[in-house]
């Protein structure tokens, strides 16, 4: 059976193909569109699937979409109703009776609609939301039959368990907002999830990080990784300030004060005069945030940079606070999702399931065997509404488990051959085998070079795991500066992650590898300590709290990869690379030769490797 | 096609009524109670929405979208 599932219309829009409970293609439309975060109807994402798989939209049984929209609109609706209450409404019969007391008459309307409300259903007519079923119909040509959705938190639940490993687990979703739910704990059993506990707007951990992360000067469902990044610098001075907005109940649910949020009708900004009240003026987005004078651009004068070490403490201290909070949240909804389970085997998923900090203490301190589908977000409900219907629709045999996160293009060849051709670069090395390629590049990174390396498959989700990435040498103190400066063009004080060879993991980090190879670490989204004796060793990777968002490779999880950290061993004995997403700052990561030559011809990059060949820096004029 | 043209409008019409139908079949209350109390107005919008370009109206970057 095929089934094709899709996400779009509101962000990350994606395609996922599942055949007979294999997901042979994954692809989130920004790769192809070079949009970041594009939520438009995913056509290229959904044009590769096909082609991945040899098929064509005849072949496919069914088309499923990650939520319920009318639902959601029911939400909207809802939520605007408690920020504006309206007059006294017909109840849901609408009896003749009633109709003709409350209908408007001709040319004339009952009230006003709210403003809110009124942008909402303007859009949703303009992007032909609220029939989604008939929109993807007519967008693809295919019969109505042939689509359905499910609802948004389903669609998680899906993706989290039955790409998981594991027969049984407790799951837990967390994110913004679906329909009307933002977090729900299950247990799935075999090919069944079974819902335990739903949590409704306007309670929500999603959202609340949210409403920080927007505080912080940082874009909304963009900058979150930051605000766990500038915790690292702060102490969480005001955890019991920001503990009292939040309620844990013992059911294992939760309730957020709702005084200092806009939750239910946001339009400018998530937060409240009495939040501001309570933690001091918003941080300007795009000021500078330092901790320490070395931090600091140049340019930057004593008395200026007193002020910006300030006030960028107090800040770093608001992020350590709400990030401590926001991980004693998922640790009290994990321990009830396990107890409700009587397993601890765990599956997350939902936007907050890439709050790699959290993840690192459900491994270390809650002892749960953790697996955290590795696009957690909405575009990972593609995937997610796929294996729904796969499973509770069509009644399908459990689907075959997630081991690889390489579902993305494919490096062609030619592909390389022609965008190389087109674009200048003329001074080429070919590698004759892998082998031949790790220790050359290997040698480059020992000597201070800043690679982009792109190899196989494209990830599926927001890390970069040595598909298409930016490597660099961990043990050079000024590569973190170097890399944030010169490469990325990205705020200095972003930490870097450590990719490390399986079995050096613990040598380096404090953490018992999984030897599961859908573990967190193969997926970049559990952040560990560094041993403190390796601090020093690797101190491009290890950041100001001493700790790093560790990737264990293999050589089965990648191959190439493995032996390029391998080569770098036998060059600098440590078997340790920096690795981030290859992109610049605000980009997408790069997804094909034409844009990884792109975007190495404009960044600080030395060399570029495309599969076998190594592209230097100079262009032929 | 322009905002005072028939066919658009019954089209839209016809779109509303079928909302109203869908949210009430399946217990969508809130929308339904909306979409019948501002039916009217509600066809404006849509028709509005139909004819204008396509460029996307971004929210703020500082707000989770919820729509």
């Amino acid at each position: 059976m095929r089934i094709l599932g899709l996400s779009f219309g509101f962000h990350d829009a994606a395609a996922a193909l599942l055949v007979d409970g294999h997901v042979v293609a994954a692809g989130q439309e920004e790769r192809f569109s070079r949009i970041k975060h594009d939520a438009t109807f995913p056509r290229m994402s959904i044009d590769f699937c096909l082609r991945q798989a040899g098929i064509d939209l005849n072949d496919v049984d069914h088309i499923v979409y990650y939520e319920n929209a009318l639902k959601k609109f029911d939400r909207i609706v809802w939520a605007t109703s408690i920020r504006q209450p309206p007059k006294p409404q017909a109840p849901s019969t609408f009896s003749s009776k009633l109709r003709s007391l409350i209908a408007p008459k001709r040319g004339e309307h009952a009230e006003n609609i709210p403003r809110y409300l009124h942008s909402v259903t303007h859009s949703w007519f303009k992007w032909d939301k609220f029939d989604i079923v008939s929109k993807i119909s007519a967008e693809l040509g295919v019969p109505r039959e042939k689509v359905s959705y499910v609802d948004h938190h389903d669609s998680h639940l899906a993706a989290a368990f039955y790409t998981s490993s594991f027969d049984r687990a407790a799951i837990v979703t967390m994110d913004g907002v679906g329909e009307y739910e933002t977090a729900v704990i299950a247990v799935g059993d075999g090919t069944s999830i079974e819902r335990k506990l739903s949590i409704n707007l306007p309670h929500s951990i999603g959202l609340l990080y949210s409403a920080f992360t927007a505080f912080l000067g940082f874009e909304v469902n963009e900058g979150e990784y930051k605000v766990m990044g500038m915790a690292a610098f702060g102490q969480p001075k005001y955890q019991d300030e920001v503990r009292k907005l939040i309620t844990l109940r013992d059911d294992g649910g939760f309730e957020i004060d709702q005084s200092c949020f806009e939750f239910l009708t946001p339009t400018t900004l998530p937060y409240t005069e009495e939040f501001v009240r309570r933690f001091g003026a918003a941080r300007v987005p795009e000021s500078e945030f330092a901790t320490q004078r070395s931090d600091l651009p140049d340019d930057v004068g004593e008395a200026e940079a007193d002020e910006i070490l300030s006030s960028s403490r107090h800040y770093a201290d608001l992020a350590a606070s709400v990030q401590l909070c926001t991980e004693e949240l998922v640790l009290h909804l994990v321990a009830k999702a396990a107890s409700l389970a009587g397993t601890r085997n765990v599956c997350l998923a939902g936007g907050v399931a890439l709050n790699s900090l959290a993840n690192g203490r459900l491994i270390r301190e809650g002892g749960y065997n953790l697996f955290v589908h590795p696009s957690a977000g909405d575009a990972g409900n593609a995937i997610g509404a796929a294996a729904s219907y796969h499973h509770r629709i069509a009644g399908q045999a459990r689907m075959k488990s997630f081991d690889s996160p390489y579902l993305g293009s494919p490096l062609d060849e030619t592909d390389i051959r022609q965008a190389i051709e087109k674009s200048g670069f003329d001074e080429l090395i070919e590698c004759d085998g892998d082998h031949v390629l790790a220790e050359r590049v290997a040698g480059y990174l020992a000597d201070g070079a800043v690679i982009g390396w792109v190899q196989g498959r494209a990830e599926w989700g927001p890390r970069a795991l040595g598909a298409r990435s930016i490597l660099a040498d961990a043990t050079n103190p000024n590569m973190k500066r170097i890399v944030n400066e010169r490469v990325k063009f990205r705020e200095l004080f972003r930490p870097f992650a450590p990719a490390v060879a399986i079995e050096a993991a613990r040598d380096y980090f404090e953490f018992e590898p999984d030897m599961r190879t859908d573990a967190p670490e193969y997926f970049m989204l559990a952040v560990h300590p560094v041993r403190v004796d390796k601090m020093s060793v690797i101190p491009s990777v290890t950041h100001a709290d001493g700790t790093a968002r560790v990737q264990l490779v293999s050589a089965l999880s990648n191959a190439p990869f493995y032996g390029l950290l391998k080569a770098f061993e036998r060059r600098k004995g440590v078997p340790v690379l920096m690795n981030t997403s290859f992109n610049l700052r605000g980009e997408p990561m790069v997804d094909s030769p034409r844009d990884a030559l792109r975007t190495f011809s404009i960044s600080g990059i030395d060399y570029l490797v495309l599969g076998r060949t190594i592209v230097t820096s100079r262009v032929s004029l | 096609m322009d905002k005072n043209s028939p066919e658009l409008t019954a089209t839209t019409q016809a779109e509303v009524l079928r909302l109203l139908e869908r949210c009430k079949k399946e217990g969508f209350d809130h929308a339904a109670r909306f979409l019948f109390r501002h039916n009217q107005e509600i066809v404006e919008i849509g028709i509005a929405a139909k004819l204008e370009p396509k460029a996307r109206d971004l929210p703020s970057p500082f707000v989770y979208s919820m729509q």
